[in-house]
């Protein structure tokens, strides 16, 4: 794996270096302490690309912000991570639009480390050819949501507040309808219901409110395709129940806006699949249905790869974070992380919740490994109180 | 008098009866002259009831129950001329005259009855009663006043006909005219003219009913006169047209003086409304107002000023204003203009105010007024001092992102090369115990194929070159960090350590060394610095903390100007230079910069309070306003700005080597 460091400051940069000595030595790793150095050096290896680039926002010079535009232009298979000590709420909103992660100064050193290293495995995952053998049957991919898109953009803008985040949306009542839906579901277990936008943002915090506009524009206007055996609303009941669930699991309050996300559209693939491969989707159901096995294991078998693995690829493709995508494709299989993990984080929390509510236990070992197989219990009896 | 109560009743024993006849237009006459009588009367109610004393109320009520009285009693003449006997008839002049006397009591009670503040139903009847026995009166009597050689009788009936009549018609027109008057109540012209003309008719009826009540007899003894000379004589016919163009005279000039009132009355009235005003806008003004005179004595002075000087207005007239009022403006004469000055409290306590002097011009004037215009301006004062502790906290608060900002990044790589020197230990000690193991082998035996490998991956384990290497620098790089993070803190906390109010000998240069360091991450990115600090620089008396402020705002300024002029540059090129000097007594601190430079236009505004050219949001345009007030104000000092717009700006402040001691101007403790 190729990783170029960029920050300003050289003594940070040999830290680095001599810290990264040890624990990642296979790692090919270059310097630059200014934001046009850095960028010669992407230019200059195309035969060998860099994996990932992780840089400072303010330098002299070009400031991180403008070298990740670059380089998402130029070299968009380039994972890219800020490394901040700035902690500014809008420039920490600009930079997310523009990295795959944000990480803040002083950074653990196995935090930094594992956090690169998770990048590079999603992404290897997502670019593996069976994937884009799979997509590429595919003759086009849903684009991005465009109100979702719109609000990026605006958020992207040094002074947007709660009325122009407002009037984007209001101009998709239908897009307000299932937003509000979503708002008055029991994830959020409100005691009093939240009845327009503008009460949303201000309640919710404009970040958890771009995740809740991505979330309604990928159900609105999805049809029942009943002849396929697909049922939108049962599809979207299970995942506000999942999203729920796992919040209960884990209540932390810092990582609920990404908790919300993934809950929500854990099974996106499927919606893809539905919507792209009818007849792989059928297929699937109906060596399920034969075999008595899981869907998932049907896809394995009919695809080689799982809707978790599709909706990760189309999620990645939106540009969504690094640790959503990677919530995405492993929460049927959370061991996969293993190595680089051990701590109960978010992709476990929806495993654990998606596995209780199709009635399969999960992995006890796994559970036991992370440190939390005692909460079992607990676990299920949150899933019996789930309404 | 009332001898005609004796001659009620008819008896035809008398005599012969002969009968008169009226000339028609002495008739049309006398209804005209009642008519008339009537409305001049009528007018005067309008008089009383805006009579501002009993007195003038009285004398209206008078003098229209004059006019009224006159009035029937030209029309009680009138008609009596109009009437022809075939025999002669003389008037005793005697009656005639007393004759009056009721129609104008009658009159003024009337009058009295409808000019009340509220008029019932009851005010009514004995106004029209009071008419109708007035008349009636008048009528009777009058016809008392005849001499003639015939007798005259009254019919029972029509005599008691006759007073109802009045009474009657009485009635209604009052009720008429008072229910025009309440309907019409902006036009009393309506009310006026019809009640005039229905009273014109009531007392002509009256008086015709009487005549007709009237019989005459003649004894044998009576002269009559031939039927040819029974026409109404021209004589009678001269006599009531005089009369009736006298009274008239008599009545336009009643008329005449009622408007005159009218208007009087109302000119007055207007200007006094017009004059309390003008007093109630003076004493409700929330700013004070003095006038003087050209000595500067106190004339006047409203509540407001009052409340300034807190002195009541007893004790402030008279007064010099120079004994309550402190400003340049007053020293010599006085000026017209805006000005500030302090106002002087009794217990010697200084209110900061705004002054505006005016000269009155008018031409009425003996004397030199002059109107001093006054505003408080302490509540001003104190939020102008409160806005500056909330900017001291806005420049503060703007740099805790930066100094975070470089904190941050030498801790990073602190906890790195620690974590690797950690690691790097590790091998270090396994590669060592490898070799003192090897070291303690006998030269008898012999290390095993496998004991040797395993020495030698430990050793290739260790990165010995690499770690030799690195560790000092390492260890190096680190303490380096860490003394930075100390220095960063040192400065903040000395950057912000509060003076108190109170001058303290200050090295400039390091206090400027201190403040660069704190301001560091503004202008890293896009300038370097230059330092040029004067060795024989002795410390200056000053508000460090002060100071230190209004350096820090012209070095973000010029990093600012220096980031919009070089924005999107690759290289950075921006110099900000600072340099110390002594200058006789003085210091003066120099700070350069190559950025955008300032156009001349607005150079002049740079120092005004709020003046800004940053977008809104980014801030609030006091820097450079507090820069001039700590540094002029408050340390006696100077700043100027040199600027070429396209090659940079230079501040240079001048700081007096000795303390200057300040007036405490509107220094309002925050």
């Amino acid at each position: 794996m190729k990783v170029l460091f960029v920050d300003d400051e050289e003594h940070l940069l040999e830290g680095l270096q001599r810290m990264l000595f040890h624990s990642a030595s296979d790692w090919d790793i270059e310097t630059a302490t200014s934001g046009q150095a850095a960028l010669e050096l992407i230019r200059g290896e195309i035969a060998e690309p860099f994996d990932i680039v992780v840089s400072d926002m303010r330098m002299p010079g070009m400031d991180g912000a403008t070298l990740l535009k670059h380089v998402h232009e130029e070299q968009p298979g380039i994972i890219r991570i800020i490394l901040s000590g700035y902690s500014e709420e809008q420039s920490t909103i600009r930079a997310s639009l523009l990295a795959h992660q944000i990480l803040a100064k002083p950074c653990d050193a196995d935090l930094l480390r594992s956090t690169i290293q998770r990048a590079w495995t999603t992404r290897s995952k997502i670019t593996a050819p069976k994937i884009l053998e799979a997509v590429g049957d595919i003759t086009t991919l849903p684009t991005v949501p465009s109100v979702y898109s719109e609000l990026k953009h605006a958020l992207s803008d040094a002074e947007f507040g709660v009325e122009d985040v407002g009037a984007i949306l209001e101009r998709d009542p239908a897009l307000c309808i299932k937003m509000l839906q979503f708002v008055n579901s029991s994830f959020f277990g409100r005691p009093v219901p939240i009845t327009n936008i503008r009460q949303a943002v201000i309640h919710l915090g404009i970040d958890m409110v771009k995740n809740l506009v991505l979330t309604a524009e990928v159900f609105v206007g999805q049809a029942n395709q009943k002849e396929l055996g697909f049922d939108i609303d049962a599809f979207q009941t299970h995942a506000i129940r999942t999203a729920t669930l796992a919040r209960r699991i884990l209540p932390c309050k810092s990582q609920a806006d990404d908790l919300f996300l993934v809950g929500l559209i854990h099974d996106i693939g499927k919606l893809l699949m539905v919507a792209a491969l009818p007849d792989k989707y059928q297929e699937c159901r109906a060596l399920a249905a034969q075999e008595n096995i899981s869907q998932t294991e049907a896809e394995k078998i009919v695809l080689d790869l799982t809707h978790a693995e599709l909706g990760g690829y189309l999620l990645d493709l939106w540009g969504l974070p690094m640790p959503i995508v990677e919530a995405v494709i492993n929460h049927h299989e959370p061991q996969r992380l293993l190595p680089d993990k051990n701590k109960f984080e978010i992709v476990d929390a929806i495993y654990v919740a998606d596995r209780l509510l199709g009635g399969c236990p999960p992995d006890l070992n796994y559970l036991e490994e992370l440190g939390v197989l005692d909460q079992m219990d607990t676990w299920t009896r949150l899933l019996g109180e789930l309404d | 008098m009332f001898n005609f109560l004796f001659m009620i009743g008819l008896d035809p024993s008398l005599g012969k009866v002969v009968s008169g006849y009226h000339d028609p237009f002495l008739v049309f006459l006398s209804v005209l002259v009642a008519s008339f009588a009537a409305y001049s009367s009528i007018s005067v109610v309008e008089r009383m009831e805006a009579s501002e004393t009993i007195t003038a109320r009285r004398l209206w009520q008078w003098t229209g129950a004059l006019i009224g009285g006159l009035g029937i009693w030209a029309m009680h003449f009138t008609g009596m001329l109009a009437f022809v006997l075939p025999f002669e008839v003389s008037f005793s002049v005697g009656m005639t005259v007393v004759s009056i006397l009721p129609a104008i009591l009658g009159c003024g009670l009337t009058l009295y009855f409808v000019a009340k503040e509220r008029v019932g139903m009851l005010d009514l009847q004995a106004g029209a009663l009071s008419l109708a026995v007035g008349i009636g009166l008048m009528h009777y009597m009058g016809m008392d006043a005849m001499q003639m050689e015939g007798v005259m009788r009254y019919d029972p009936l029509l005599f008691i006909v006759s007073i109802l009549v009045a009474y009657v018609l009485a009635v209604i027109t009052l009720f008429i005219r008072f229910l025009l008057s309440k309907y019409f109540p902006g036009n009393k012209y309506i009310s006026q003219t019809v009640g005039a003309v229905l009273m014109g008719c009531t007392v002509s009826a009256m008086h015709y009913t009487a005549m007709a009540a009237a019989s005459y007899y003649v004894t044998p003894e009576t002269t009559l006169f031939s039927e040819n000379s029974a026409n109404i004589s021209t004589l009678h016919v001269l006599l009531a047209v005089s009369i009736v163009s006298a009274f008239t005279i008599i009545s336009t000039l009643s008329l005449i003086g009622i408007l005159v009132d009218r208007r009087l009355q109302a000119s007055s009235q207007s200007l006094s409304k017009s004059l309390e005003r003008t007093d109630d806008i003076i004493a409700n003004l929330l700013d004070g107002l003095v006038t003087i005179d050209d000595q500067g004595s106190v004339l006047s002075c409203n509540p407001a000023s009052e409340v300034i000087f807190d002195l009541s207005q007893e004790e402030a007239l008279g007064e010099s204003i120079h004994d309550i009022l402190s400003s340049d403006s007053l020293a010599d004469g006085f000026e017209v203009g805006v000005f500030s000055a302090e106002g002087i409290r009794p217990d010697q306590t200084r209110v900061p105010v705004e002054i505006s002097i005016s000269y009155l011009k008018g031409a009425t004037q003996e004397e030199d007024v002059y109107t001093i215009f006054m505003r408080d301006l302490s509540t001003r004062l104190e939020m102008e001092s409160k806005l500056r502790q909330a900017q001291k906290l806005e420049s503060i608060g703007q740099l805790a992102a930066g100094v975070a900002h470089e904190i941050n990044t030498p801790i990073q790589f602190v906890s790195d090369n620690t974590i690797f020197l950690q690691r790097a230990f590790g091998g270090l000690m396994d590669a060592v115990r490898a070799a003192v193991r090897l070291s303690g082998v006998n030269e008898a035996e012999s290390l095993s194929e496998e004991e040797i490998k395993e020495a030698k991956t430990t050793l290739k384990r260790a990165k010995l070159d690499f770690v030799e290497k690195q560790v000092p620098r390492a260890i190096e790089q680190s303490l380096e960090g860490l003394e930075r993070v100390a220095r960063i803190v040192s400065a903040m906390k000395e950057f912000s350590h509060p003076s108190l109010g109170v001058k303290e000998p200050v090295d400039l240069a390091q206090a400027i060394d201190m403040t660069i360091t704190v301001a560091r991450n503004e202008w890293k990115y896009v300038a370097s610095v230059e330092k040029n600090f004067a060795e024989d620089l002795p410390p200056v008396p000053c508000l460090r903390d002060e100071f230190n402020q209004v350096v820090l705002n012209i070095i973000v300024n010029a990093a600012h100007a220096i980031a919009s002029k070089y924005a999107g540059e690759k290289e950075v090129t921006g110099v900000i230079k600072i340099s110390t000097a002594l200058e006789g007594d003085d210091a003066v601190i120099r700070i350069e910069d190559n950025g955008g430079g300032i156009p001349e236009h607005i150079a002049t505004k740079i120092f005004d309070p709020f003046f800004t050219t940053k977008e809104v949001g980014k801030g609030t345009g006091q820097g450079l306003a507090i820069a001039r007030n700590v540094i002029v104000d408050k340390h006696g000092g100077t700043i100027d700005v040199e600027s070429e717009p396209g090659v940079g700006t230079t501040f240079i402040i001048r700081l007096p080597g000795r303390e200057v001691v300040m007036p405490l101007v509107t220094d309002v403790a925050a």
